[in-house]
This record gives C-alpha cells, structure tokens and sequence, in this order.
C-alpha cells in the first residue's frame, strides 16, 4: 500500500529551478508527469518545465513558458490546476486570496 | 500556460493571515488551505465544482502547531482517509496524520509518523502523485524540487525515518 510516509526514500533526484525562481515555493505536476510547474515569490510567475521522462525531475528542462500573477498578488505561493489543464489556481500571500 | 488570463475571480481567506499552500480535491468541491499564522489547515467547500465565486469556509479546521509550529504543504491521500503537512522546522519534516471521516479535517489525528526532508529548513512545496507511490518537495534554500518513492506495498505503520 502506497501512501506510507513511513517508507518514504529519497530518490537522488533533483532539479534546480533557481535559473527561473530565487525562492520557489511550490511544484505541480500535469497528471500524466511530463509538465511540471513552478511559483515563487521572487517573481510571483508560474514557470513551466517538461520532463523528458515522466515523473523523473531530473529530466525537466524549462520551457521558456511561463505567467506573471503578480496583478492578482506580489507574493504568489501556490499553484494548482483542474484535471483537464482548463483552469489554473494560485494562492497568494500577500492578500490572502485564492 | 502561456495562454492564460485572469478570470476576474478571487477568494477571500480570512480565516488566517498567512496563507501558504492550498490542495483541490478531484472533483474540483473542496479545497483546503494551510495558514502559518495559526498553524491550522482550513476546509472550504465550492457549490459548483471549480468556481471560487461559489466558494465557502465550512467552519471546519485543524490545528497542526502540536507537529508542525509553521505549517507550509499540504496534501491528501485520493480517498480523503490520510493528510500530510509539510514544515520547514528545525530540519525539514514531513508529518502523516488519519481522518476518520474522509475529507473532514476536524477528524485529523495525528499518526505519529513523520519524514526528513531534502532541503533542510528551506521546505516549502509538497506534491504527492496519485498513486501515492511519488512525492515531491520544493526548498526555497536550495531552489530545488526533490523526488522520494514511497513504499508500493505495506501497511500503515508508525515510525519516523531519516531520508537519506
């Protein structure tokens, strides 16, 4: 059974995201594994990364895509997006609002 | 991505001042949010599914400041039975709590299970795949996301592990 925090390993695999976010906050990945997302409140923009292969971070290479939030919040903590791709949700810390 | 725009709907969370990480369940009709102010995760309802214009505290919360003093991730299992928090803490921890009724915080428990993570202090981010079986977590010390595999098969056991 999966969902056991107990058990948990580290993979020796990571990736910097430094190049596009001096304070990341938050990853999300597309449930299939291929994009991941990244926010931070450096520059409270959405960054988007494709994995090479899926679910294996190491592999993720910025896609030069990305989108400012920082009309909606000057400092963007969380990222997240419906099933489908068709919505996305960033949660902010400076004004406390989904 | 880069062809989205704002649809000129927000959400108001003043239940507590500094708010750090939000989940969404599946079905886009709950979602919860982690505040560091009062180390507490929130639970808000949406009466139509994926639209925060329709979205309301449910007056339901728990307090997680007994494990984790300033709380940033949060996740759950798809079944809505197990949550953890992430905080950054004196090392980076991660803490596995149980609900007995499924997608009510205020029936959290905490299951004396908990995780080290990469990245030390700077621990902000949590993701866990669906299946349960991958996990993810951001630094803001290092600027890096980490990747764990957790255990396919097993029970749910209590115990506390050094990640490596």
């Amino acid at each position: 059974m999966a969902w056991n925090l107990a058990e948990v390993v580290y993979d020796g695999l990571n990736v910097s995201v430094n190049a596009q976010e001096a304070n990341p906050y938050c990853a999300f990945f597309k449930p299939d594994g291929t994009k991941m997302f990244v926010v931070g409140f450096t520059n409270d923009t959405v960054f988007q990364y494709t994995l090479s292969t899926a679910w294996d971070v190491s592999t993720a290479t910025y896609d030069s895509i990305s989108k400012s939030v920082s009309a909606q919040d000057n400092s963007a903590r969380h990222v997240w997006f419906k099933d489908d791709g068709t919505k996305m949700f960033v949660l902010g810390n400076q004004n406390t609002k989904l | 991505m880069s062809t989205a725009t704002y649809d000129s709907v927000s959400f108001d969370i003043t239940q507590d001042g500094s708010t750090v990480a939000a989940y969404f369940r599946a079905d886009g009709l709950k979602f919860y949010v982690t505040g560091n102010l009062n180390d507490t995760i929130y639970q808000y309802s949406m009466s139509s599914a994926w639209d925060l214009s329709t979205a309301s505290y449910d007056s339901v919360s728990y307090s997680v400041t007994a494990q984790a003093s300033s709380p940033i991730g949060v996740w759950f299992k798809d079944d809505g039975t197990k949550m953890f928090v992430l905080e950054p803490g004196t090392t980076g921890k991660l803490f596995q709590y149980s609900l007995s009724t499924a997608w009510d915080v205020s029936t959290a428990t905490y299951d004396s299970v908990s995780a080290d993570i990469e990245g030390g202090t700077g621990g902000t981010g949590l993701f866990i795949r669906d299946d349960g079986e991958k996990l993810y977590t951001v630094s803001n010390a290092t600027d890096r996301v980490y990747q764990y595999s957790m255990a396919a098969a097993g029970g749910w056991t209590t115990g506390m592990i050094r990640i490596a």
